[in-house]
């Protein structure tokens, strides 16, 4: 086991101004190089946790650690990624290059390795042939790739996937799962698709009220039926016998 | 019209975006002006159009308008009917204006009498002023549409930002003219999804009155959801926008424009609003 994890979070509380807390006590380790599955049924505080881990929601209390940092909330945090649940959200350049290549431009990288960083985005996206393209144009599967895109090549250590598969059809969804498989950065995913948790996930946690109720094998965690009840849930169905 | 493959319903030719995706985007002389020059060039020609007094200049502006059109190589659909209907309907208020103003004008302003049908009287100084507000404003307007046209929103934005208007300024103009788009799309989904359940339009704007009146707590309800939706949707996008770093570059990275033909074409169109300022002058 790696001695600095990518994630160390302990006792860790979070709330919207003027609302009760989300988060309640929350204790989270991740590897370095792990896939994470975030499962939990609504309001379970999954996009809540994403928005603290990547420093825009400040936590009430509790420590937050990156790859062995303190994260420092509200400052520019380039080794985490978030993806966003609606890639509309994230998508708002003229062109498929242009976005991606606009957190390069932050990073104050030379044009000549922006230019570079972009076409290899794109080529591990599969979306290098949308480079010219609007982004408002793309299918929704060609928009949570182009997403996905804008993030990698800041080259983060950390992604967050927020219900990655969300309006996707099945080709698209097929497609980011083959991309997810291959991945080798670590990252924490949060989905209602179990399935997709299933196939690229590593590991996994059940959250629910603001806290983690379980960890382990996605196979095994989600094969427990009363466990997956009591929270909301259900067994996806290849785990059924 | 063309429409996303996401079916978010918005027209193709109502997106801010580069020129016009459903046109064909040939290399004009027009599109190969660089941004910076191009936008120096067009302005000191619409300043010359816009102060024009003479109206045997007006002749000479159209020809001028005429010929950079045929430069660009866009199609003349642009002043196609449809085209002209889509843009009059969102400028219905103000074109009707102006059109009131010329219309009024040649019957109200000046004291040399043209023509007289009963109290109605044509007079000269007034039909002037029609026809060169009417001619120097269809002229403006056109040249607007050209810098528009051939021109991508970001190199036509970091062109501005060269010429010194501020980032802040851009990036709210950028982001607006982006997402009042996404509005209005919103809009039109959230009606369609109205009419879908029965609700049918029974007033306008236009005519209000008991029917407009019935139809105000659908509409009120409708704007405040779209305003808290719109507002929500703000804040998504600036974490998304902080997230990849946002505020530590421009947000349109400027290039110097070392083309000569460029600068050569500005050096052309800046010499014709000089021509055009003397000709005014000597006319007067």
């Amino acid at each position: 086991m790696n001695p600095v994890p990518a994630v160390e979070v302990s006792q860790l509380w979070a709330a919207y101004p003027g609302y009760p807390p989300v988060l309640q006590g929350l204790d989270l380790r991740v590897e370095v190089g792990q896939h994470l599955g975030v499962i939990g049924p609504n309001g379970a505080g999954k996009t809540t946790l994403f928005l603290t881990l990547c420093g825009l929601l400040p936590p009430c209390s509790g420590q937050v650690s990156l790859f062995g940092q303190p994260l420092r909330p509200g400052q520019f945090c380039p080794q985490v990624g978030l993806v966003f649940q609606d890639p509309n959200d994230q998508l708002f350049a003229p062109s498929v290059a242009e976005d991606v290549a606009f957190g390069l431009r932050n990073l104050a990288c030379p044009e000549g390795e922006i230019a570079a960083a972009v076409r290899a985005a794109l080529h591990l996206t599969g979306t290098l042939h949308l480079a010219d393209r609007p982004p408002h144009h793309l299918s929704g599967g060609e928009k949570r790739m182009v997403a996905i895109a804008g993030i990698l090549a800041m080259k983060p250590q950390l992604v967050l996937y927020d219900e990655p598969t969300a309006n996707l059809d099945l080709r698209a969804r097929r497609r980011l799962i083959v991309f997810l498989q291959q991945a080798t950065h670590t990252f924490l995913l949060a989905s209602h698709d179990l399935e997709l948790i299933l196939e690229v996930c590593d590991q996994v946690v059940l959250l629910d009220q603001g806290r983690i109720w379980a960890q382990g094998s996605p196979a095994h965690l989600m094969g427990q039926a009363d466990l997956m009840e009591a929270h909301g849930l259900e067994v996806p169905p290849s785990l059924r016998r | 019209m063309a429409k996303d493959e996401a079916g978010s319903g918005i027209p193709c030719c109502r997106r801010g975006h580069q020129s016009h995706p459903d046109l064909p985007k040939p290399p004009s002389w027009l599109h190969r002006w660089q941004p910076l020059p191009k936008v120096l060039g067009l302005m000191a020609l619409m300043a010359a159009f816009a102060s024009v007094r003479s109206l045997t200049l007006l002749p000479l502006i159209w020809a001028l308008v005429a010929g950079l059109w045929s430069l660009s190589g866009l199609p003349c659909s642009l002043i196609a009917p449809q085209r002209c209907r889509d843009g009059l309907k969102r400028l219905a208020a103000p074109g009707l204006l102006v059109a009131g103003l010329m219309g009024i004008l040649p019957f109200w302003a000046g004291e040399t009498l043209l023509w007289r049908w009963g109290s109605l009287a044509l007079r000269w100084e007034g039909l002037e002023m029609a026809l060169r507000i009417g001619g120097r404003g269809l002229a403006l307007f056109a040249l607007t549409m050209l810098l528009l046209e051939t021109t991508p929103m970001l190199e036509l934005l970091a062109a501005l930002r060269q010429l010194g208007i501020p980032d802040l300024l851009l990036e709210l103009a950028w982001l607006t003219q982006r997402y009042l788009q996404e509005m209005a799309a919103q809009w039109e989904q959230m009606q369609r999804a109205a009419r879908l359940r029965g609700w049918r339009p029974r007033g306008s704007l236009w005519r209000p009155g008991p029917a407009l009146r019935q139809d105000l707590p659908f509409l009120a309800a409708s704007v405040g959801t779209l305003l808290v939706r719109s507002y929500e949707r703000s804040q998504r996008v600036y974490q998304a926008l902080r997230l990849r770093g946002y505020g530590r570059a421009p947000l349109f990275p400027t290039a110097a424009s070392r083309d000569p033909y460029s600068w050569a074409a500005t050096a052309l169109a800046v010499a014709t609003a000089v021509l055009l300022r003397n000709a005014d002058a000597a006319l007067n």
